[in-house]
């Protein structure tokens, strides 16, 4: 037992370094578009593969080898939006985003949420990090205006020219509002889920941002972050996970799911 | 990390993990074979005869 152990280690580390590789590659592209693709692909590939190896199917494994280099480049292109989210994840490690709001202005912002929610008014918000969302910022108007319950509602008001968009909350200050944020394009089975939150979706899967939002159908409080919803949250609860994101990053524990359709966007 | 978080991080999608571990062993055998295969040596050819 001892002889096989010495002999096959350096085996079962690679194949614990390839598990681990799996896994991960599993937890960012499961519920995506391309994640029905990528499981046909891989079972047909690894099913020839399997084949042509045990058979000796000279001409299969050839074939194969030679047409491995295009399909590098066609899952490449095939999972751009995947690839720019795990990039940007990379980058979004608790060291290097410590930009956090004063807890005084969290509070500034709940009680906004909490009054568009019951005068049934949507709401969008992204909550900047550590990447820079100044080219989302650009595609709205610029406001710098120090966050208070009566600007987010105003600017929320279905009235107004600005509530159609997104706003963005940098360092307890509302820097821009109106802005046009990424539609996330993973399947969600909910038909409740519409646009806002699509767009919620899109901003955490391509920064780390946390997005907050207000349902205009029903004042349903959401937050979404690294692309998973968390649907219909308790004020109470929706200000633990805030803080608990904003103290732990990408550390924070995942929310405890009382029943499976309460986090969309994840299989 | 203490006893509860290992064994809560081991039972968590334990299917997928399983699911992930199979495919690393086939995708490692397939390597392997394949790395056999090229630096397999081949017995020397037999003396070419004279026609």
């Amino acid at each position: 037992m001892w002889e096989i152990i010495k002999q096959h280690w350096r085996d079962g580390v690679e194949i614990l370094i390839l598990a681990v590789l799996v896994y991960q590659a599993y937890l960012f592209f499961r519920a995506t578009r391309g994640a029905r693709i990528l499981t046909g692909l891989l079972m047909l590939l690894l099913g020839l593969a399997l084949v042509s190896q045990l058979l000796e199917l000279e001409v299969i494994t050839w074939l194969l080898q030679r047409i491995s280099v295009f399909l590098a480049i066609a899952l490449v292109v095939l999972f751009q939006p995947e690839l720019r989210r795990v990039l940007a994840e990379l980058g979004s490690h608790r060291m290097f985003s410590l930009n956090r709001p004063d807890p005084e202005s969290l509070d500034v912002l709940l009680e906004a949420m909490q009054q568009l929610s019951a005068r049934r008014c949507g709401a969008l918000f992204a909550i900047k990090r550590g990447i820079d969302l100044r080219l989302l910022a650009e595609t709205g108007v610029s406001v710098d205006a120090k966050l208070s319950p009566e600007l987010i509602t105003t600017i929320f008001h279905p009235k107004t020219a600005l509530h159609d968009g997104g706003a963005i909350i940098d360092q307890g200050r509302i820097a821009s509002a109106g802005c046009v944020f990424p539609v996330s394009q993973r399947e969600v089975r909910d038909r409740a889920i519409g646009l806002r939150h699509r767009a919620a979706m899109g901003v955490t899967e391509e920064t780390d941002a946390i997005a907050l939002i207000v349902s205009e159908e029903s004042g349903a409080l959401s937050l979404a972050y690294r692309g998973k919803l968390e649907h219909d949250l308790e004020p109470e609860e929706l200000r633990n996970r805030l803080n608990e994101l904003l103290t732990f990053g990408a550390a924070a524990p995942e929310p405890i799911q009382e029943e499976p359709t309460r986090e969309l966007g994840s299989i | 990390m203490n006893w509860d978080q290992f064994k809560n991080l081991c039972i968590r999608n334990w299917r997928e993990k399983l699911m992930a571990l199979l495919l690393a062993f086939l995708f490692w055998f397939m390597i392997k074979s394949q790395i056999g295969a090229g630096s397999r040596t081949y017995p020397p050819l037999p003396p070419l005869r004279a026609v």
